[in-house]
């Protein structure tokens, strides 16, 4: 294995990874620090981009793009006290009352190296679970594969919507849509309208565009065009001086082990894990007074936790194939995108690839802490872009990522009518990242249950023979109810000073 | 119980059942998984139906909540912005990709009152973007139109 880590730094050094690396960063810095705009919609449309690019400089954009924009939120968060992302809330309580006393540079200093170390920290856990994880997966047949996508499917649709039912009504939709295209089994077509480009299903990457692209354009388009913001102009240093790392330092520790466990546990998601993190670092501060006034202990505490995420979330979705959030659910279409299955495969077959995204995702921490330490100004100011140019920026970009995959006009329409149904979905409260995880987990959990009952001549008792069956099946039934573990827990993390600054701020 | 969650329990429904028509065209075997499928979500739809008819029985009353759902909706704006879209996938068909984007963000920001500075900077570093990573970098053929 250690062979494998030094190739794979070896190869993410390339120039070709760097400048990856350094771009696609940027640009989730950029897209983050928009509200409004999400990490989801940035990684989707980025994944038609990658398509032709070498497997492992793909995966390495996106994880660039799912990193930046964690961290990019934490700009507009400080700035103007509106966070670029659901993960920055908590960062916006502290870092808005740095910026009011005139200290946004420290703000943005203490998020930057928050956010880097914790990303960077997460990384450990990549490299020492994922492939102990992946192994695992070995020993999963027909069955253990039926339910492990109703896992996957039961905790994303639980935790991510507020009400359960919404949430689980929502994957099940995506299934019934998984199921356009050709029967598995029998070769029958089904639901394709005639049309010989449905015959493999809903178009992925049009269909994931359409869902978080192509319907934040409309949500931008019922508003009050947002013009230009104005951004607070800052002149203070970005630099943290040595005493205050080292006041930070515990506090990113302990984030880090949260927003690590956090992550690898698919559901709980960035903006959880940011709250968490906030909480546990003024539980231990010996300034409980400066918290909602500007303590830099609370950013760090928010930054390192929710950066902490990506690295953990990395894990289920690598070696079992169930993302616990739409970022990893988006991300994983894009490992789909270059013909590589989740699991044990990733570490063996695809060892090179897989290691130098592992390495990639390590650099593009640094690469992200260079780019915020010596950029932030001028980020703050990109992100001051119109929604007037976004719209149209936003939808041409949706229209030619969906045609490129399959250079087929029947892609964009598709991708149009995902972007009024996703339109509809975040309106009424159903859960977009739902769908396109049962879109991904559907077909799997198809053939699994399928091959399961065609092996045992229609026998149901064949999907709770084994011992991993029926730990998945307690799994999916926790899945369901985990909902109620997580409103405890947010509850417990918000506390209530937060909880009325967060509502406060959006 | 809310006027959204009604609309909700209906399309639910209403799609539903137009799969269900659908599947009855299908061989036997092959209706058997969507037909769980579409068993588990009207079962959803009807607990959800359930919880929302005991919501009403403890208030008797349903709430418009459409004011709060599209606050501030512009509709002029709105579908102006998505008839500008749709007519932009129909132009690429007939003038190709680059003709159709170009009068596509001309005439969107045009709309959204995008003064002329702006608009041209973002016009041409827009098209020199896509130009260089889909037709340079990716070789990827982009719509020609039928007038080509």
């Amino acid at each position: 294995m250690a062979t494998e880590i030094i190739n794979g730094f070896l190869n993410a050094l390339a120039p070709i990874n760097i400048l990856a690396m350094i771009l696609s960063t940027a640009g989730g810095i950029i897209i983050g620090a928009m509200p409004g705009l999400s990490a989801a919609m940035g990684v989707a449309l980025l994944i038609p981009l990658t398509f032709g690019m070498p497997a492992s400089t793909g995966l390495i954009v996106l994880g660039g793009m799912y990193c930046g924009a964690i961290f990019g939120g934490s700009i507009s968060a400080i700035l103007i006290h509106t966070p670029g992302t659901p993960a920055s809330a908590a960062t916006a309580i502290d870092g808005y009352q740095l910026t009011l006393q005139g200290k946004a540079g420290k703000a943005l200093g203490t998020a930057v190296i928050a956010s880097g170390i914790g990303g960077l920290l997460s990384c450990i856990s990549v490299y020492f679970f994922a492939p102990v994880l992946a192994k695992l997966a070995m020993a999963f047949g027909s069955p253990e594969y039926f339910w492990l996508s109703l896992f996957g499917l039961t905790i994303i649709a639980g935790v991510s919507t507020n009400s359960i039912l919404k949430g689980l009504m929502s994957g099940a939709l995506g299934l019934l849509f998984a199921c356009i295209g050709m029967d598995p089994m029998d070769g029958v077509m089904r639901y394709t309208l005639g049309s010989a480009s449905l015959y493999s299903g809903l178009p992925f990457t049009a269909t994931l565009i359409g869902l978080f692209s192509m319907s934040q354009v409309l949500i931008l388009a019922e508003r009050k065009i947002r013009k230009q913001g104005n951004m607070i102009e800052f002149d203070d240093r970005v630099m943290l001086s040595r005493k205050e790392l080292k006041l930070i330092s515990p506090t990113i520790i302990r984030s880090w082990i949260i927003g690590n466990l956090i992550g690898i546990l698919p559901g709980a998601g960035a903006s959880i894990a940011s709250f968490l993190g906030y909480n546990e670092a003024r539980q231990f501060s010996k300034h409980k007074e400066d918290f909602g006034h500007g303590s830099i202990e609370g950013i760090a505490g928010s930054e390192a936790a929710n950066n902490a995420v990506t690295g953990g979330s990395l894990i289920p979705t690598l070696t079992l194939g169930i993302p616990g959030e739409s970022v990893t659910a988006v991300l994983m279409g894009g490992l789909l995108i270059q013909g590589m299955q989740p699991g044990p495969d990733l570490f063996n077959k695809y060892a090179d690839v897989t290691y130098t995204f592992f390495a990639g995702f390590v650099l593009v921490q640094i690469v992200m802490t260079a780019l915020g330490l010596f950029g932030s100004r001028w980020f703050a100011k990109v992100s001051r872009l119109s929604d007037s140019i976004l719209i149209p920026a936003i939808f041409a970009l949706s229209v030619v990522g969906s045609y490129a995959i399959r250079n087929n006009m029947v892609d964009v329409i598709v991708m149009l009518l995902f972007g009024i149904i996703g339109y509809f979905v975040k309106k009424f409260d159903l859960n977009p990242a739902a769908i396109v995880l049962a879109l991904i987990l559907g077909p799997t959990g198809e053939s699994g249950l399928r091959r399961s009952l065609a092996l045992s001549g229609g026998n149901p008792m064949v999907l709770c023979s084994s011992v991993v069956s029926i730990v998945l099946i307690i799994l999916c039934i926790f899945g369901i109810f985990s909902p109620i573990f997580m409103k405890k827990f947010e509850k417990q993390a918000l506390g209530e000073d937060a909880a009325a600054d967060c509502i406060s701020s959006n | 119980m809310k006027k959204s969650d009604i609309s909700v329990i209906v399309v639910i429904y209403v799609i539903t059942f137009i799969f269900f028509v659908s599947t009855l065209a299908f061989p036997s075997d092959a209706q058997i998984y969507p037909m769980i499928v579409m068993a588990i979500l009207a079962l959803l739809n009807t607990l959800y139906l359930i919880q929302c008819v005991m919501k009403f029985a403890k208030v008797k009353k349903i709430t418009n909540d459409y004011p709060i759902i599209f606050a501030s909706f512009q509709h002029k704006q709105f579908f102006v912005v998505l008839g500008l879209c749709i007519l932009y996938i129909v132009l690429m068909s007939i003038l190709g990709f680059y003709s159709a984007t170009f009068l596509y963000m001309l005439g969107t920001m045009a709309f959204l009152k995008v003064s002329k500075k702006p608009l041209i900077i973002t016009l041409v570093c827009f098209m020199a973007m896509v130009y260089a990573t889909f037709t340079l970098f990716l070789n990827v053929p982009l719509p020609t139109g039928i007038l080509m």
